[in-house]
This record gives C-alpha cells, structure tokens and sequence, in this order.
C-alpha cells in the first residue's frame, strides 16, 4: 500500500545529546535512530559526538565506539566485520550500506544512521527480517534436478557456465538493495523485491539446475517478479557492487522468450 | 517482551532516503505520464471538440490556450512529452537488458533531462 507518512508512533522525536571529551580537536555528531520496545515510548535520534582521532576509520568502528564508551545498550549486529556477513546493513548517510565498509570519511558533514528502511523495528538499528527470508525461502534458492546423478561423479559444470554465475553467487543477503527501493516498501508483501529476485536468477542461469520451467512458472506473477519498475535504486545502493535490476531485466527477458519469439 | 508495537523504520524519500538520478526520474516518468493523461489529453480533446462545435468555440479555446496560463501548460505539456519520450526510451534499453550499469545510467539519465529541455526549448521556439 502506498503510504507517504509514517504512522505517528513510528515517527522518530529529538533525542538526548553526547559531547565528545574536553579536548577532542577533530569530532563528528552521529546521529543515531533508537527504540526501545521496554519503554513504550516513540522513537528517537540521538546524538553523539566523537572523537575521529580516536576511532576507527569505518562507521561500524564508531558504533562500536558509542556501545562500548558512551551506551552499552545501543543494539545493532555486526558480525564479520569485513563486508562478507550482511549483518550491520542499515541506513546511513540516507542511502542502505554496510556500516564495516563505509568510511566515515566519505561522508560530508554529520553522519545520520538510521535502521534499514520500511521495516519492523525490533531494537535501535535491529529490524525484523523474518519475512525477506521467508521470501528466500521461497524460491527454493537449492539445487532442483530431475535426473538421476551419476554415482562415481559431481554434478559438473563448464567454465563458461561458472563464469554465468559471476556477478550473482556474491550476493550476502544483507537486503541494502530491497530496503532502498520504493516498489519493495509499498508493495513487499506480495513483491519479492531486488536481492531475493538475483537470487531467483542466480538458480535459473545454473546450468546444473534442472527446474527452469517451474522457477519461471512460479515469479512469472504481476507482483512477485513485475512490481520492478526498473528505478535502479538497488543497483545504485548495492554495498558488494552487484547488479540486481539487470538479473531482474534478464528474467523478464527470459519469460519474453519462452513465451515464443 | 514488550507487547507494544513495534515501530516501522523510517523510509521517505527525501528526509530519510536520499533522492538519486535513479529515483527522481523514475517518479519524474511517471509524473509527467500523469500530467499528460490528466491535463494535456483532455485539453487536446477540448480543443478538438471545440473546432468541431464552430467557429466561436475554437476561437475561445484558441483565445485561452494563448492566454498566460494557456502558454504554461502548454510549455508543461511539451515538456511532459519530450521528457516521457526519452524515459520511454530508457526503459525500452532496459528491457532489452541493455545500458544497466550504474555509469550508463547515470548518462543516459542526464541525456533524457538535457534532451528533453532542449526538445522543448525547440518545439516552444519553433511555435513562437
């Protein structure tokens, strides 16, 4: 449903205030977005001010520097670190990254840190997931055959065929591509959004997989697969450089061309 | 567990998702489609009806097009069109899977805003 507003409980009000030390010649104000479910209250943006000189270089360094020096109840995940898990998506500086691999320094001016977008809050930058995995899930993102493998041997593939898969298999699942685009935050319950769609086309470019027909059967749906309007804001924000509107154009190219050219 | 809702994250463009050349002309197509399904198609129809119901009709649907008013939504017009054309454009590249990297798109989305103000500037000047 298309809606322009949050809901007046969702509306993020003013928070508290932190200064950096006495001293602090080089500081930055993150502006952070915090709820929490025990108060029953709205929620807010607090702001901290740190000190770059003794942080680390990545936006994840000076969330970890706020939980660690200033608030230890400041939720977030993290897990890896280094661009590979997916966990510390969010919203920063108004565009969906991961907080491991974006230097502070390329952020001008403040940094606004907010959870992914259109999402159920469950704590501070902690949304609630459940049903983008369960939209994984359900394009049965495994291997599909109808033959019988050989027993001595793996199922092979060319070099050429691997080669397909380049540009796909990268993807995290940390849904910075979903959570950026409008189509997902209007029509997500039915649409099945950028990262699950590459997903999609991850399995039907496998030339192992043997279930092309029935995968194409099931996105071939006016919201599943063509709620994509082709606004490429996925492709602009993806952290891991991935191009899901193209895998999106390719499966729409790919049920055009069954259809009988 | 609390059992209060839970709230949802904030997501508008603008304050809280950054407007890009990617968003803005995708909400720009549409705009100017809704703008000429709304304003410029009925207008044209009036005016069509107008030359068919005398002369005096069309003399004062003629009269009002050329009025100030007139001449601005005729020049939205114009560009509604010109701009929509090269969208329309885009999105036929796009369905061939073709120009879909973010460098191409960020080009072909500044030709469609230059090639359309210049369409415009050429239709408009050509009726003056």
């Amino acid at each position: 449903m298309l809606e322009l507003r949050l809901p007046p409980e969702s509306r993020p009000q003013k928070g508290q205030k932190f200064s950096a030390p006495e001293g602090s010649s080089n500081t930055r104000t993150f502006h952070v977005y915090r709820w929490d479910p025990d108060k029953g209250e709205n929620p807010c943006i607090e702001s901290y001010e740190i000190d770059l000189d003794d942080c680390g270089p990545m936006v994840l360094d000076a969330i970890l520097k706020i939980k660690n020096e200033i608030d230890p109840s400041l939720t977030f995940r993290r897990s890896c670190r280094e661009g590979i898990c997916g966990s510390c998506a969010m919203n920063i500086d108004g565009t969906n990254t991961l907080a491991c691999t974006k230097p502070i320094s390329s952020i001008s001016g403040d940094v606004k840190i907010n959870p992914l977008p259109h999402l159920e809050v469950v704590k501070d930058l902690v949304p609630d997931m459940t049903h983008f995995y369960a939209q994984y899930a359900s394009i049965k993102p495994w291997i599909r055959t109808q033959s019988v493998p050989l027993p001595d041997q793996e199922r092979l593939q060319s070099q050429e065929d691997r080669e397909k898969l380049d540009g796909l298999y990268e993807c995290i699942l940390c849904a910075c591509c979903s959570t950026s685009c409008p189509s997902y935050w209007w029509n997500g319950d039915r649409y099945l959004g950028p990262a699950i769609l590459l997903q999609a086309y991850r399995w039907l470019v496998d030339s192992r997989d043997e279930d092309t027909g029935e995968r194409l059967d099931e996105l071939d749906d006016p919201f599943r697969l063509y709620r994509c309007h082709t606004i490429m804001n996925c492709t602009s924000t993806c952290p891991k450089g991935l191009n899901p509107a193209k895998a999106i154009a390719e499966t729409k190219k790919m049920l055009l061309e069954r259809q009988g050219a | 567990m609390s059992t209060s809702k839970r709230p949802m994250s904030p997501y508008m463009l603008g304050p809280y998702y950054k407007f890009q050349i990617t968003s803005v002309l995708s909400i720009l197509n549409r705009l100017t489609g809704v703008f000429m399904s709304v304003v410029t198609l009925p207008l044209l129809l009036c005016w069509l009806i107008a030359l068919a119901s005398g002369a005096d009709e069309f003399a004062a649907v003629s009269a009002w097009l050329g009025s100030g008013l007139g001449k601005l939504v005729i020049a939205a017009s114009v560009f509604s069109f010109s701009f929509h054309l090269f969208g329309g454009i885009r999105h036929l590249i796009w369905d061939a899977g073709w120009m879909m990297e973010m460098p191409q798109v960020r080009m072909s989305g500044w030709l469609a805003i230059i090639g359309s103000v210049v369409l415009t500037l050429i239709v408009i000047g050509a009726g003056l």
